[in-house]
């Protein structure tokens, strides 16, 4: 094995200057990590570790779907039934989808509350929150994709609301579309975006971030301009230290995914009919505290409301200009953030009860369309002394 | 500001002197405006394939819902297709008939009749119309859009 390794190491190094290619590598892997380098700095190796499970396992999903409106369907329908561990590949997919959303903002989260986007990392942080707008997009895309009643109308509804955007917004729509309603030329639209644009793009970006990731080194939590680089005495070594500490959390993390697989199989449900509207439509999870923020707001209002986060978000660098990283030194971003963060499980905690029946403490309620409990007992009482 | 000492040195232009087009420059200016040219006439097409194709053939001025017996009697409603899109009629009398776009206008789900209320639902999010299509409560912006029926050798026919 190791004569064939030299073989091989001295056929590359007649082609390829090797010993600079193994200087770079050994100083890449050598490099010290800042000391208060902890667990939380996983969520971005993570964020990749499901990147890679998304592309193979979409590449393997690939294989029988045939993305048509006679024929969607019934391929995931085979793929889930039929196709041997096709469960287990289309459940590692879509739940990967739900986990790769959770672990890109809580990356963005930490990169937040450590001042992390602080100059010289603005770009990366720019780059960052374009990631996760793709990473929503990716959602948002491949939830049409099975066809089934609830992508189909969770899709109609989220087209709607581009259609609302002004000037632009039918214009896009019809773009988005391939037409006036959803149909055979959306789905081959939708399905081109998910498996060829936006993980070009995505790959394309991510290089990006994780060069200027490497090239600057991870923030440490002192002022700006005032960074102590770590090194061999004060830091923490990227190889083996935190490359162990990221594959122990990859095997939990991968054992999760599996139970949840097994334990909440994706159900299919039924198959999309343009002409019959299931009760209760509700966008993915992640869209939730959006949808749920929309319904308090005349729409273009609301649609104004609603891109005020995403410009904050990109922004944030640039507006938030003291130098200091440590979360008890800002208070004023640290309050904006947590609040930005109670707001949207709010609205997304609203946004999930609304439109439906809850039994609370053996109390029937009806949560009305903008989240408020009415008590359907005395309701009804009401109605019946009238 | 500190000026270099270079600058300092050189000669001063007068501003009001025509710039001096060379040939290089001229060459310069429309390889790059050519670029942009070139560049323009690869999207464009590519853009109009991407735009959705308006569908051939020539648009119907009517379509038929049936006859008074497919709806089975006053107060039921019946589902019509025009190219993709639903349109509930409803029998409000005997003779009486009227046809709405059945999308709702708040975000596009499809309305159902609601024969005991004599209304129209929107399972969605609530929205509830009246029997002429006006907004009775909840978000929906506007009235459904109304198409006007005509009744024709017994035959239930929506002008479009």
């Amino acid at each position: 094995m190791r004569k064939l390794i030299q073989v091989v190491d001295n056929w590359l190094g007649e082609r390829l200057p090797m010993t600079s290619i193994k200087e770079f590598l050994h100083k890449q892997s050598s490099k010290p990590l800042p000391p208060h380098t902890s667990w939380f700095h996983t969520f971005g190796s993570l964020s990749l570790f499901l990147i890679a499970n998304q592309i193979i396992t979409g590449i393997l999903l690939m294989i029988y779907y045939r993305p048509t409106v006679d024929n969607a369907f019934e391929s995931i329908n085979f793929i889930t039934t039929k196709a041997t561990f096709g469960w287990l590949i289309r459940g590692l997919h879509a739940w990967g989808a739900t986990l790769m959303i959770i672990m890109v903002l809580l990356h963005m989260v930490r990169t937040f509350f450590m001042g992390a986007f602080k100059k010289p990392r603005e770009m990366t942080w720019v780059i960052g929150v374009f990631l996760f707008g793709i990473t929503l997009t990716f959602g948002f895309t491949g939830y049409l994709l099975p066809w089934n009643q609830l992508s189909y109308w969770a899709t109609t509804v989220g087209t709607e609301i581009t259609g609302s955007i002004p000037v632009m917004g039918e214009f896009v729509k019809r773009l988005l579309l391939g037409g006036d309603v959803i149909g055979g030329e959306t789905l081959a639209r939708f399905y081109v975006m998910h498996v060829i644009v936006l993980p070009w793009v995505l790959v394309f970006l991510v290089t990006i971030h994780i060069v200027l990731m490497r090239a600057q080194g991870l923030a440490t939590l002192d002022r700006v301009g005032e960074e102590i680089k770590p090194d061999g005495k004060n830091g923490l070594p990227f190889f083996p230290h935190h490359v162990l500490k990221e594959l122990v959390l990859f095997c939990i993390f991968f054992a999760f995914m599996l139970t949840l697989i097994v334990l909440w199989s994706v159900e299919l449900g039924e198959k999309a009919d343009p002409f019959t509207t299931p009760a209760g439509i509700k966008p993915e999870w992640y869209f939730l505290s959006t949808y749920q923020l929309l319904k308090y707001f005349p729409k273009l209002i609301g649609l104004f409301i609603s891109t005020i986060p995403p410009l904050l978000l990109l922004l944030w660098p640039f507006l938030d200009r003291t130098s200091e990283r440590r979360f008890s030194k800002r208070p004023f971003s640290v309050t904006l953030g947590i609040a930005a963060i109670v707001l949207a499980v709010v609205m997304g905690v609203l946004g999930y009860f609304s439109e439906r029946e809850i039994t609370f403490f053996g109390k029937k309620y009806h949560i009305d369309h903008y989240g408020i409990p009415r008590d359907i007992e005395t309701t009804v009482e009401g109605k019946d002394k009238k | 500001m500190t000026i270099r000492k270079e600058d300092a040195m050189l000669p001063e232009k007068d501003v009001n002197e025509p710039s001096e087009v060379t040939r290089r420059s001229f060459l310069d200016l429309v390889l790059k405006g050519g670029v942009v040219v070139w560049l323009g006439a690869m999207v464009a097409p590519a853009f109009s394939y991407l735009w959705p194709a308006h569908s051939g053939g020539s648009k119907k001025s009517t379509i038929s819902a049936g006859t008074a017996k497919d709806f089975g009697g006053v107060g039921n409603s019946k589902m019509v297709k025009n190219e993709g899109k639903p349109i509930m009629v409803i029998r409000t009398a005997e003779e009486g008939y009227k046809a709405f776009s059945a999308i709702c206008p708040h975000l596009g789900c499809i309305v159902k009749w609601d024969a005991a209320s004599k209304s129209i639902l929107c399972p969605c999010h609530a929205g509830v119309f009246s029997m002429d299509g006006k907004v009775v409560s909840g978000p929906p912006p506007k009235p459904l859009p109304e198409y006007n029926v005509v009744v024709s050798g017994g035959e239930v026919l929506i002008k479009l």
